[in-house]
């Protein structure tokens, strides 16, 4: 018999395993809970980070070899946005991309980070600290990748014309809501402390928090709605 | 004319639609995100209340409530095209539509006139705490301005082949999002120009 | 006419009362009197969203308790955090306050 959702349900689960793993391996694990503060002086930031380089390199190297879940799960999203499209498939197709290279911005600075370890007790202070600022820059700064996805979604869903919408309205308005906020990711290259510095209020803890939040919401009703799909389907 | 007969029928509509709060949502999660950029800022203030006023006497105010009025200006025209919308008058919407995005509009002459005399006086982001949340959160603001524009202009756009209650339900959206750019604007104004005090 | 008279009645109330918080700084008459009335103009603005502009009261239910909610904060947060504010009393008369006139002044 065949199955249009074979597989899709098991890419679904992408996303859920890497938002776990990114929590124990690149935040606990890795340090990033808040991550170590922009303000802090090159030996200041050395004799803290140096300590921890091996418990950091473990963190790293998982969440690096994880980072594909992401696209994986971002396919489930596009098979199901594809019942959803009725002109073409720009929508779909651009959430993909978005996935696609969100990917890219966990794999990039997480192997700048783990650089970073690499030699961390023989590096200058100032080298270290500029590797650890370069990974930073990329994973905040890169945010319109990902809000290519957030946007793309919200879009899809909200023209979806069922009775009852796949994804509830709300959902579809959260996601373009928090790709909307990923801009104030702009203002990290201007601030070393305070809300907007990458270790600060609005820009590490509410950003990361709506964003980890992003993933578990649409996770939640991805799973929703290939169960509503295969059962609408079935023969 | 204002026990139109229209306003029966939009009570019967939002008993059987389920519902579009979607815009709603948007909306409160916008205004809650001000609320904590207000409350970072009264915290920052409380503590450097000195450095704060002696940042503020640099801000002009008259650009400030030449911006509110702008606002609140615009704002009252889209109240009159939602008005028109309820009584069906969908080219009086649309006219006004269109009059509250050239009146709004303005808004970004002064703002862009502001930031220009700023940044050439040498006031930037980094010049001081104030001055980090002043351009972080006009700026925030701002890109919800634009957005706003850009939603208008959508809007006016879609009034010109309505379909009925669908582009009624886009119009109030519209406004609603619209009322929260200058309500939000209504307290950054007082908040960063005025309230505290100048050096 | 009814609805038109309160929108153009609110349009003249908002605008009076930005104008009147502004002389009212201007004038440093009382900044804490004036960042009350700044928080009044976003409630009265608020509060005609509700009533009158929008009829959000019964059109979309759940939002109407959230931004009242939300102006209560509000309120809190900027009424709060001005009264905390060390308020010195001007012992001197203030001359020539004005002088924040354009160019700008480069903060120091």
């Amino acid at each position: 018999m065949e199955n249009p959702y074979k597989y899709v349900r098991i890419c679904a689960w992408g996303g859920p395993i890497l938002l776990i793993v990114t929590i124990i391996f690149w935040g606990i694990l890795g340090r990033n809970i808040p991550p170590y503060s922009a303000g802090l002086s090159a030996a200041e930031f050395k004799a803290q980070f140096a300590p921890v380089a091996d418990q950091i390199r473990v963190g790293m190297t998982v969440t690096i070899a994880c980072s594909v879940l992401y696209f994986v799960w971002g396919l489930a999203i596009t098979k199901v946005m594809e019942k959803v499209e009725r002109h073409n498939n720009v929508l779909s197709t651009l959430q993909l991309w978005g996935a696609g290279f969100t990917t890219l911005i966990f794999v990039i600075p997480c192997g700048i980070w783990l650089t970073a370890t690499f030699r961390a007790d023989t590096l200058e202070p100032g080298t270290l600290q500029i590797l650890f600022d370069l990974g930073w820059m990329i994973f905040d700064l890169a945010y319109s990748l990902t809000t290519l996805q957030m946007v793309a979604l919200g879009v899809c869903f909200l023209s979806d014309r069922r009775q009852v919408p796949l994804f509830p309205a709300w959902v579809s308005w959260f996601s373009i809501w928090v790709g909307v906020m990923f801009v104030i990711e702009a203002l990290n290259p201007f601030f070393k402390t305070g809300p907007f510095s990458r270790s600060g209020t609005v820009n590490y803890w509410l950003e990361f928090s709506i964003f980890f939040l992003f993933m578990a919401i649409i996770s939640v009703y991805l799973f929703k709605a290939i169960d509503r799909l295969v059962r609408e389907e079935a023969p | 004319m204002h026990g139109q007969p229209g306003a029966g029928n939009l009570r019967e509509r939002d008993r059987t639609l389920p519902g579009d709060p979607g815009v709603f949502f948007f909306i409160t999660a916008d205004m809650a995100m001000f609320a904590v950029f207000f409350l970072l800022f009264m915290v920052g203030q409380f503590q450097d209340p000195e450095g704060y006023r002696a940042s503020r006497a640099a801000l002009d105010p008259v650009l400030g409530l030449t911006n509110t009025l702008i606002l609140v200006f615009s704002g009252w025209w889209m109240v009159r095209a939602v008005e028109a919308g309820r009584e069906g008058d969908w080219r009086r919407a649309r006219t006004r539509v269109l009059a509250a995005m050239l009146f709004g509009s303005a808004f970004a002459l002064t703002k862009g006139y502001e930031y220009y005399a700023k940044v050439s006086a040498g006031i930037t982001l980094t010049s001081s705490e104030f001055f980090g949340y002043y351009f972080a959160f006009t700026g925030i603001h701002f890109l919800h301005f634009v957005l706003g524009i850009g939603v208008l202009a959508v809007t006016a756009g879609k009034l010109t082949k309505p379909e009925g209650t669908k582009t009624l339900v886009w119009l109030e959206s519209t406004a609603a999002y619209w009322h929260m750019v200058d309500l939000l604007w209504m307290v950054l104004f007082p908040m960063l120009y005025l309230a505290g005090g100048t050096a | 006419m009814s609805a038109r008279f309160g929108s153009t009645a609110t349009l003249l109330a908002l605008a009076a009362l930005s104008v009147g918080s502004f002389l009212l700084v201007e004038t440093e008459a009382a900044s804490l009197v004036v960042a009350l009335a700044a928080v009044a103009i976003a409630l009265v603005k608020a509060s005609l969203i509700l009533n009158r502009f929008m009829h959000l009261e019964w059109r979309h239910r759940p939002f109407a308790p959230l931004l009242l909610a939300w102006l209560g904060i509000v309120g809190v947060i900027l009424g709060g955090g001005l009264c905390a504010l060390p308020w010195k009393v001007p012992t001197h008369i203030p001359v020539a306050v004005n002088d924040r006139t354009l160019p700008f002044e480069i903060i120091k």
